[in-house]
């Protein structure tokens, strides 16, 4: 069977997460881009509503992808995500930077938060993910769950060091410095280097057992910082800024914001799920049991 | 800067989405690469 076909198996097995990314899709930005144009297709929901909405059906659409994807053959599923990623960050990223109006403060440098802050959403998702992977592997064992909590862990870093560069980017205009030991950026920084850690503990143990728990007993651990991140602009005087609510940021802005988060949701479950095969397939190697001495060349 | 606003930065805008775009296409033709050497490998060894 050739890659880029899709088993029946596989293609009844996603419906239920096409249909939560569809939800999250449509309220997240196509209500938003509808409005944009004058068109009013958000059944007389509070912009608030549409986002938790979307939020919570997004979020649903990727753990159930994610969790319900049987590292097989089939690829067509995360090369569709993908392929759906790289369009919505196309369409996002033209609408953040030519046609959405500049902040009145911060000017045109104000554009880097349509990538800055999807970038910040997607980064704790993929830990979070890397979190429920590490847990469902200590109660349950599976394997499975080795391999993608190794392929969100990688995301996560990535995407968390995509933040930090980001960030500092934005940082020099508006606050004069490259990097300032603020307690939402050295939390960060803290979150980015344990994960990467963990990447690195797994480099160094060979026995794949022993190199899963310890994983996932790290990664509960590191994953402690999370909520300090998300909550750090709340708890302490910071420098960076309070999250935003759809009340506070205004509508000009949101179709680019939510394009590009759900284009890096896309993108991110599309990668995990194809960097969980690399992992699976290495484990596979792993735990086959050895060839008979006569058949070792 | 000029009372408070900020004029200009459009290189700072350009280098972020530059940067973010060179990574995820990195990544992605890695993770590619990466993919088919595995199952390269896998197939050899069955």
């Amino acid at each position: 069977m050739s890659e880029m076909t899709l088993p029946r198996g596989t293609a009844a097995r996603i419906v239920p997460g096409a249909i939560l990314l569809a939800i999250a899709a449509y309220f997240g930005f196509i209500v938003a881009l509808a409005q944009h144009y004058g068109a009013a297709v958000s059944f007389g929901l509070p912009s608030g509503a549409q986002a938790a909405i979307a939020a919570l059906a997004g979020v649903a659409g990727a753990v159930y992808f994610l969790s319900t994807d049987d590292l097989g053959m089939s690829m067509r599923p995360a090369q569709l995500l993908v392929a759906l990623g790289v369009i919505c960050l196309f369409v996002g990223s033209y609408y953040g930077l030519f046609v959405a109006p500049p902040e009145t403060y911060m000017g045109q440098v104000q554009r880097i938060m349509y990538v800055h802050v999807p970038t910040a959403w997607n980064a704790l998702l993929a830990m979070t993910f890397a979190f429920l992977c590490a847990v469902i592997f200590l109660f349950r064992s599976g394997w499975n769950w080795d391999a993608r909590l190794e392929a969100s862990i990688e995301l996560g870093v990535l995407l968390a060091f995509l933040l930090c560069c980001q960030g500092a980017i934005w940082a020099k205009p508006t606050w004069g410095v490259w990097w300032d030991w603020d307690p939402r950026l050295t939390t960060t920084a803290v979150l980015l280097f344990a994960f990467l850690g963990i990447l690195a503990l797994r480099r160094f143990v060979e026995d794949p057992l022993k190199r899963a728990v310890w994983s996932s007993v790290a990664t509960i651990i590191a994953y402690v910082d999370v909520p300090i991140v998300y909550f750090s602009v709340k708890w302490w005087n910071s420098l960076h800024q309070q999250q935003s609510t759809p009340g506070t940021v205004s509508a000009q802005f949101y179709v680019p914001l939510r394009m590009n988060a759900f284009g890096v949701l896309f993108l991110m479950t599309g990668f995990i799920m194809l960097r969980a095969r690399i992992a699976a397939l290495r484990l596979e190697q792993e735990l086959a049991p050895p060839l008979p001495a006569e058949e070792v060349v | 800067m000029n009372g408070g606003v900020i004029t200009g930065g459009w290189a700072y805008v350009w280098a972020a989405y530059g940067l973010t775009t060179a990574a995820l296409l990195l990544y992605g033709v890695t993770l590619i690469a990466r993919l088919r050497q595995e199952r390269a490998r896998a197939g050899r060894e069955r």
